[in-house]
């Protein structure tokens, strides 16, 4: 089996960003409930569905070194998913958590572009 | 024809909601982006969400879809196509259909049978719309398909060659109107057309080889009724008939000898003739010479040659060991195109060259008198004589001599398989 560089490339981000953020999100989810009105943190379900997506994430990443297509499908998806949920705080965070987030959204969309770009391109004939 | 739905498998499935979540993706993308450079100068914004969408500027939105309207289409368009490939090009789904189509093809003595269901293996297999073949190796061009070409769409031809002869053609449509199919998709076809042209010819063969051996088993049944009805019709009854004068002979011997002695005369001459038609279905079934004298020797009898012409016999000394079957058919032939030299050619001699060259018996029957027309309509003689070369797997040609005259040329395998394809 051999794995195409961006594959590859693709694979360890994937792994990394989605470790960090099930990682980040851990002491959020043992807060529980408490502090949800809380505006410097987020709800108990977002985090809960954040931690879920950095899970399939691992996952995906896994796939992808696999080289198996359904890693890549995943992988597309919870990197749409992640950029769709960084918006939120490009969008309204103070500057310093803008910066990091729209550090976040490059480094999914960088994922996805290396994603699609690994397949090969049509042929005409 | 059936046609393949696409619609709820599964892969499209998979395409349609990649394709909805990483569109839906870009264009919040944009607007975002187009919102936070648009709000920068102006300190941003810094509202719960999302409330804050509401204060964003009307401009900063007809900016954000006018740029969304362009580039769109042309960013779906790059995103289809490489969705379709991810979902739908899989890396071993060429060698799984090779090695399900040289099953099929392993066990295929039916090309009318098998070939419908392979073009549609092919289709499924590599979620094609449109897979068919023709082949030019019968007559009518027979054409398998499975599915439609989507409209628009092109087909694509890869030919079906058998030892670098043209004879027949792959044809497969791509998914959609812009997607072309992938590189290793046109490979395993190629491959595919490749393994059909020999799977074809090698069921052409066969069919024919059934159809020569009914064609012997038709002939042989033929020759035994041939044999049955000149026995039934000509013989039995001429036996019955002297067995009758023997009859009257022996009433008649006591009482009127002089009658009794011509009918016996009589019986004499019928059985004469009986006699002669017994040595005429023998000499159909084998001639005797070729047992007494072999083929040679048969051949510069002068029963064999008459007298209207000089013939020389020239063959290799000793001749090989000839089959029954090829002595007779040489012997037939060669007597056959003899008695047109005597007929038509106006020669005065005829050479008959007998050869062994490359494991077949070669015959060259050469006359010195006129040729033949140029377009000459080929007759009874010749085609009986073609037939029988053709039967032992041999040719026969008939051309003009040098410098005159006509030379029958044929080339008998003196053992299966030694003919050149």
């Amino acid at each position: 089996m051999t794995h195409s560089r961006s594959v590859t490339v693709a694979a360890i981000l994937l792994f990394v960003y989605n470790l960090y953020d099930a990682v980040q999100t851990i002491p959020l989810l043992a807060q529980g409930t408490a502090n949800d009105s809380s505006l410097n943190k987020p709800p108990f379900a977002v985090s809960l569905l954040v931690f879920t997506l950095a899970i399939f994430g691992v996952f995906a990443a896994y796939g992808l070194w696999r080289n198996a297509k359904w890693g890549k499908v995943l992988g597309l998806v919870v990197t749409a998913l992640n950029i769709l949920y960084t918006l939120i705080p490009l969008l309204v965070a103070p500057l310093f958590i803008k910066l990091v987030a729209a550090g976040f959204i490059i480094l999914n969309i960088l994922i996805v572009v290396l994603l699609l770009r690994s397949e090969s391109a049509p042929v005409n004939v | 024809m059936r046609r393949i739905s696409l619609r709820w498998d599964a892969n499209t499935w998979i395409s349609s909601i990649l394709l909805v979540l990483l569109l839906t993706t870009y264009m919040v993308v944009i607007y975002v982006v187009v919102v936070l450079v648009g709000t920068l100068p102006f300190g941003g914004l810094y509202n719960d969400f999302p409330s804050v969408l509401f204060r964003v500027p009307r401009w900063l939105d007809l900016i954000s879809f006018v740029l969304i309207g362009i580039t769109l289409i042309p960013f779906r368009r790059w995103l289809r196509a490489r969705i379709h490939n991810l979902v739908y090009a899989q890396d071993d789904v060429p060698y799984v259909l090779a090695s399900r189509v040289t099953k099929q093809l392993q066990t295929m003595t039916n090309p009318q049978r098998t070939l419908p269901g392979l073009m549609e293996m092919i289709a499924q297999t590599l979620y094609l719309p449109y897979v068919a073949m023709e082949t030019t190796l019968s007559n009518p061009i027979r054409h398998y398909s499975y599915g439609a070409p989507p409209a628009g769409v092109k087909v694509n031809q890869y030919a079906i060659t058998y030892l670098d002869t043209p004879i027949g053609e792959l044809l497969v449509s791509a998914r959609t109107a812009n997607q072309a199919l992938p590189a290793n998709y046109i490979t395993i076809l190629k491959d595919i057309a490749q393994q059909l042209g020999i799977a074809l010819r090698a069921a052409q063969l066969t069919a024919e080889l059934q159809a020569s051996h009914e064609r012997l088993v038709i002939a042989r049944e033929e020759e035994r009724r041939r044999i049955r009805n000149d026995l039934h019709d000509g013989l039995a009854p001429t036996l019955s008939s002297l067995q009758l004068q023997l009859g009257a002979v022996r009433n008649l011997i006591s009482r009127d000898p002089e009658q009794a002695e011509a009918l016996i005369n009589g019986l004499r001459e019928d059985m004469h003739s009986a006699t002669a038609e017994i040595r005429q279905l023998v000499y159909d079934l084998r001639p005797p010479m070729l047992d007494e004298l072999g083929l040679v020797g048969a051949m510069q009898s002068s029963k064999f040659q008459g007298s209207e012409i000089r013939v020389e016999v020239h063959a290799p000394d000793p001749l090989p060991k000839l089959s029954a079957a090829v002595e007779v058919a040489v012997y037939r032939i060669a007597s056959e195109a003899l008695h047109n030299v005597i007929k038509h050619a106006q020669a005065t001699t005829c050479q008959i060259h007998l050869e062994v060259d490359g494991g077949c018996l070669v015959l060259k029957v050469i006359d010195d008198g006129i040729s033949l027309p140029p377009n000459i309509q080929t007759g009874i003689g010749i085609s009986s004589m073609k037939e029988r070369a053709a039967e032992l797997g041999g040719t026969l040609t008939v051309q003009p001599g040098e410098p005159s005259g006509t030379c029958v040329f044929a080339r008998i395998p003196l053992e299966s398989g030694c003919m050149e394809v």
